[in-house]
Parts: C-alpha cells; structure tokens; sequence
C-alpha cells in the first residue's frame, strides 16, 4: 500500500513523531529495502531518537535498531500507540 | 585455490561443482564462518555490504572436496538489488546444500530468508549465530524447538569464537548425506514466509528485559548528539594522532636508523665491492639510487602510516563504530548531496581509493557512487600520500599540516556539492540498520590486519618499485635535467617550485605518495612545500585508481576525474602561490 499525503489531511508520517514514541505503520512507499529490515504496515516502531537539521530518525523495529533518512521516513504513515 | 569474483563474472556459477553456499542476511557473520572452513580469508566487517564480490574457496568434509561460496548478504531472496539477484542464480544452479547463517539478535527478519530458502529444495543447515550478544541483550531461543519449526538442523555458533564450529560441518555432512529428505521438505514458491516468520519467533524466542551492559550503552550514546558528537570528535582526533604520532615514532626511533644506519651501508658496500664507479652504481646506490630511496620511501616513509592507519580502521570497522558516524552526520552529509552512509566510504579513501570505489557499489545509485568516487579522487589522499605529506609538512611546522588538512576539507566540501550539481540522478535517503557495538575479537582482528598488509604489499610493491626504478634512471643519468628545462615554465614561474620537482609529477601519475616523496630531498620553503602538497593532493589519482575507475564506470567518467583533477592541481597550486607572493 502506497501513502498518500496530500490526499490525507490527517496523515501523520513516521517523521512527525518525537524521541519515544512507540507507532504502528499504516503505509509505506515502495521501497525494496523497507520491507526487507522489516518495516511494513502494521510493524510497531518506537523511536529511539531524531536528528536536528533534517537528520535521520532512528527506530527500534523488534530487537534492530534501524536508522531512516528524512525523505523516506516522511512517506511512511503511523499512528502512534501507547508504548 | 582461493578466488574472488566479481558480480558480473557469475556465468562461472552453474560450472562449479560440488557447491555449498554460505548465505544469510548482511552483517550475520559470513565471511568469518568462511574463513574459518576454508581457511581462506575474506575480508569482514561490523556492517552491511563488505562482500561485494563473492568468494570461493574449498572445503573438505570427510575426504571429500567441496567448494564453498560466499555469497553476498542479501534480505530476501526478492531480485531487488544486483546481490539479490546473483543470490537468486547461486541458489538455482545446482548447490549441493546451503549453510544459512541467522543473527540470533534478530531472528524475525532473518526467519524469512530461511525459510524463503527452503523453496529451492536444497538440503539446508543454520547456524545461529552471534548467540553470545543476544544472550547479553537478554534474548533466549529454544534452539531444539526452532529445529523442528524449521525442518533442518540448527546450531548455535559465536563464529568469531569458533563456538559450534564442528558442530556444524558435521550436521553439514550429515545433510549432505542424507539427501531424500529434501523433496519433502520443499516450501512452495507462493509459501507466506513472513507471517510464518513471525509465528515461529513468537513459538521459540523469549526477550527478558535485560540490564544493558556498558558496551551497549555506549553504543547508544553515541548516537546520540550529545555525547555522540563529542564522542566522534575524540575518536578523530585520537585516530589522526595515533596514526601521524605512532607514525612518525616509528619512522624516528626504528625505521629511519633501520635503514640509515643498516640497509643502505650494506648495499652501499656490497654493491661498491664489485661495480666501479660511475651512472651504474649511482642508479643502485647513489643519492636517488634504487637501493637507497626504495627503503627510504618505502619502509620509513610509507610503511609505518600504512600499517597504523589499518590498526585504527580495522578497529572502527570491526566495532561497528562507523555506521554510528553515519547516523550522525547523516544530516551534514544530506547538505553535500549524498547521504551518512557515504562517509564510510569516503573514510575508506583515507586508506585506499580502490576499495573505497569498489566498496561505494553498496551505494543505491549511480549518482551517489559517482559522487563519492569523484570526493575521494580529489580531496582524499590516499594513506601513503598522507604519510609522505605528513613528512613533508610536519617537517616545517604543524600548522601547514593543519592548514593542509582544512586546505583537503574544503576541497572535499567543494568537489562532493559540484559533482552532485553536475551529476544527473538523485541520491537515496539513508536506510540503514545499525549494528550491535562489539570489542572486536583479537584474533579476526589481527588477521584482518594482517590481510590487509599482505594486500597492500601485494598491490603497491610492483608500481612502487616502477617509480622507484624511474626516479633513479631519471635522476642518476642527468635525463631529469633535460625535462625540467621543459617543464620550467609551469613548474617553476607559476607553481613556484624548483625545476627538479618535476619528476613528483611524472612519478605521481603510477602512484599518488610518489607525487610528494622527491619532494622531500629538495630542500623546499614552506610556501613551496605547501604548493607541492596541494598539487600532490589534487593531482591523478594513481594508475590503479584510474583501473577501477575504467572497470566500475568508464574510461570516459575516469579521463574526466583524472583530467579534472590534474589540471585543478596546477591551477589551485599556481593560485596559492602567485596570491602569496603578493604578501610577500
């Protein structure tokens, strides 16, 4: 499943999200490597830390530690949960 | 009989008989367990995509030959990238058995390329590996239960440790031996491997929260700003020092007595005990005899930078410190137009631009291989030429070292944003996983050294000794004379350098040191040394760079940096010293 953001006025992207929050995701793009770390819609993802300045945004996806660079961290949609 | 081959050379696959591939997930332990079962040794590190190319190397199970592949890390057995797609041809021409290696610290994700393997019908074994970390991150597997989830043997290794080692080539002989059990055993191609992933994780893994022990909290805080940054600033720091101090000690108190006071005296006197004086003896052993400047360039001055500069990046490399930079200059990186990943390679420039190039194929897009290849042809020195720059600058005063060190810093800046304006693509954002932070073990560590010694011994020593065998013939039969007189008007009116520091350009097109290594005879000004270690720095890349550049793009992308490259250095040179005339 593709996200849309413009179409979704409530859309919230992984990039949203501040230092601990926990998140499932609702999309992804179309990203070869995405699915292959393991992120993929409904993966639960805390965020471990996020980069000033247009940096990464660190996560924990089950026992890895996966880092995003901001452009695809903003096409991947979530909505957080309760950690 | 080892080999390495490159990705495009797998035609060679379905002609090799008796195979075993070694496959798994990146950064699981693959080249360390092929190390360790032929003997061979390929070169591993603490992050995704050191096998670029795969190994092959043989193996002997019970008298009998095999041969085992290294094939490169891959996610899934999906053709997404070029690995994945060779993995795919590997698995479908005619293995024997597959030894899968699984991250014990991650097995959810590695779950599902084990079990995307099991659709070829191949015998299989696992081995669960880096079982000692996920024990410290307090993760416990029920190893007999996964065995029967999986349908093939699983044993648990701490490879680095050789733990379960032997326990694996024998489950791997009895796979091996019993081979009907495959058929039955075969996943159907449309098999959901994640959703079965997932249910045997939750079946055999147990996480108990466990207390974070003191390595692991440093690898966490230095991913954090603060004290990450701190933290990256020391360790450059600490690098640069134990690589320009321990250099130059070394080259001091061992090297430089070495060969003043022991080698060039014996071939001085062995060789004037039978041949008369004259061009013959001179081109041996005269001021820029063979004999002489190839233990003064070789072993004092290139020699002991080499050897450090891989004692400190074999280290980086093997702790897994290195994708943490990465992550925390990904965003200054972005600013340049490539993403953190990059720098890894571009730090690998720092040793050597060869496999910083070849290693840059793990970059997403031709762009950004393109981008990197360019920054470290202009802008990164290679080991040797830092040593020998070191030498020539650090003779004056440090701080035309440091102003040399900014001079490359700006350089690099400059040339990484030009070549991402010019350059059409785009560059794909960081995505990376970070490693576990590991004390490298001591053994693979000092092998790797060692490895990488023997390689560059191996690579250098013929161009070296090219150089070494021109500058003498040049320089001892008065042919040297000849050619500045030519080269007067570049050389001497617009670089400012003395009509002899031609031959650093002639000697610097085979190998970069040797664009700064006559220099140091020539009794320069700082100005003049400085001029000579901005043109050495920018000048050709060596003829091996020029190689690869060839081999991995094409000759008209390597004529362009090289072109580029050379005509910047005269030009920049000439600029620093015509403006600092003016002052002075």
């Amino acid at each position: 499943m593709k996200a849309n953001i413009k179409s979704n006025s409530k859309y919230l992207s992984l990039y949203d999200m501040q230092k601990n929050c926990c998140c499932k995701v609702t999309a992804i793009p179309d990203h070869p490597l995405l699915d292959s770390l393991g992120i993929s819609t409904d993966t639960i993802v805390k965020v471990q830390n996020k980069y000033a300045f247009g940096g990464p945004i660190l996560l924990q996806v089950d026992t890895a530690t996966i880092a995003l660079g901001k452009d695809i961290a903003t096409q991947i949609a979530v909505k957080e949960v309760a950690s | 009989m080892a080999s390495c081959h490159y990705l495009q050379e797998d035609f060679r696959i379905s002609q090799t008989k008796n195979k075993i591939l070694l496959m798994g997930n990146p950064n699981v332990g693959k080249s360390v367990f092929f190390t360790e079962m032929t003997g061979i040794h390929a070169i591993s590190s603490n992050y995704t995509g050191t096998t670029v190319s795969y190994m092959e190397g043989d193996l002997t199970l019970d008298e009998e030959q095999y041969t085992l592949i290294d094939v490169p890390g891959i996610y899934s057995m999906n053709p997404t990238s070029e690995a994945e797609a060779v993995a795919t041809r590997f698995m479908e021409s005619g293995a024997l058995a597959v030894i899968c290696v699984l991250d014990a610290t991650n097995l959810e994700r590695n779950l599902r390329l084990a079990l995307d393997l099991q659709k070829y019908g191949i015998p299989m074994v696992y081995a669960l590996n880096l079982m000692d970390v996920a024990c410290r991150h307090g993760i416990e597997i029920d190893v007999k239960l996964l065995e029967q989830e999986l349908g093939w043997p699983v044993i648990p290794t701490v490879i680095v440790k050789k733990q379960g080692l032997d326990q694996l080539k024998n489950a791997l002989k009895d796979v091996l031996k019993n081979t009907q059990k495959t058929a039955a055993s075969k996943l159907p191609s449309n098999f959901d491997t994640k959703a079965r992933a997932k249910e045997i994780t939750k079946k055999v893994r147990k996480h108990n929260t466990a207390e974070l022990n003191f390595i692991d909290r440093l690898g966490l805080s230095m991913m954090q700003p603060f004290p990450g940054i701190p933290i990256a600033i020391l360790v450059m720091i600490f690098s640069i020092g134990a690589i320009v101090g321990g250099g130059k000690a070394l080259r001091s108190v061992l090297l430089l007595p070495l060969v003043n006071k022991v080698l060039v005296p014996f071939f001085h006197s062995l060789f004037s005990s039978f041949i008369p004086e004259g061009m013959l003896l001179n081109i041996l052993i005269g001021e820029f005899g063979i004999f002489v400047i190839s233990f003064e360039w070789i072993i004092a001055l290139i020699l002991p930078y080499v050897f450090l500069f891989y004692v400190v990046f074999s280290f980086l490399e093997d702790s897994g410190y290195l994708p943490r930079v990465s992550v925390l200059f990904d965003n200054i990186m972005r600013k340049l137009g490539v993403q953190g990943g990059s720098l890894i390679n571009i730090v690998m420039g720092y040793g050597c631009a060869v496999p910083a190039i070849i290693g840059s194929r793990a970059a997403t897009s031709r762009k950004e291989r393109l981008i990197i290849s360019t920054a470290v042809c202009f802008a990164v020195p290679c080991i040797s030429q830092t040593g020998a720059l070191i030498s020539l600058l650090g003779g004056y005063s440090a701080w035309l070292l440091v102003a040399m060190i900014l001079f490359s810093l700006l350089i690099l800046v400059l040339a990484t944003l030009t070549a991402g304006r010019l350059i059409d693509g785009k560059v794909e954002p960081l995505l990376i996983e970070v490693p576990n932070l590991l004390i490298p073990e001591r053994k693979a560590y000092t092998r790797k050294l060692l490895i990488r010694m023997k390689h560059f011994l191996y690579e250098a020593e013929a161009p070296m000794m090219l150089s070494i065998v021109i500058a003498a013939l040049l320089k001892e039969t008065g042919l040297l004379d000849a050619i500045a007189v030519y080269a007067e008007p570049i050389v001497s009116h617009w670089l400012g350098l003395p009509s002899e520091a031609v031959i650093a350009l002639i000697l610097g097109i085979i190998r970069r040191e040797m664009s700064v290594a006559p220099l140091l005879a020539l009794n320069l000004t700082p100005l003049q040394a400085f001029v000579g270690g901005a043109v050495s720095l920018l000048y050709l890349p060596c003829l091996s760079v020029f190689g690869i550049l060839t081999k991995e793009f094409k000759l008209k992308v390597a004529l362009t940096i090289s072109l580029s490259a050379t005509l910047l250095a005269i030009l920049v040179g000439g600029l620093i010293n015509q403006i600092a005339q003016l002052f002075m």
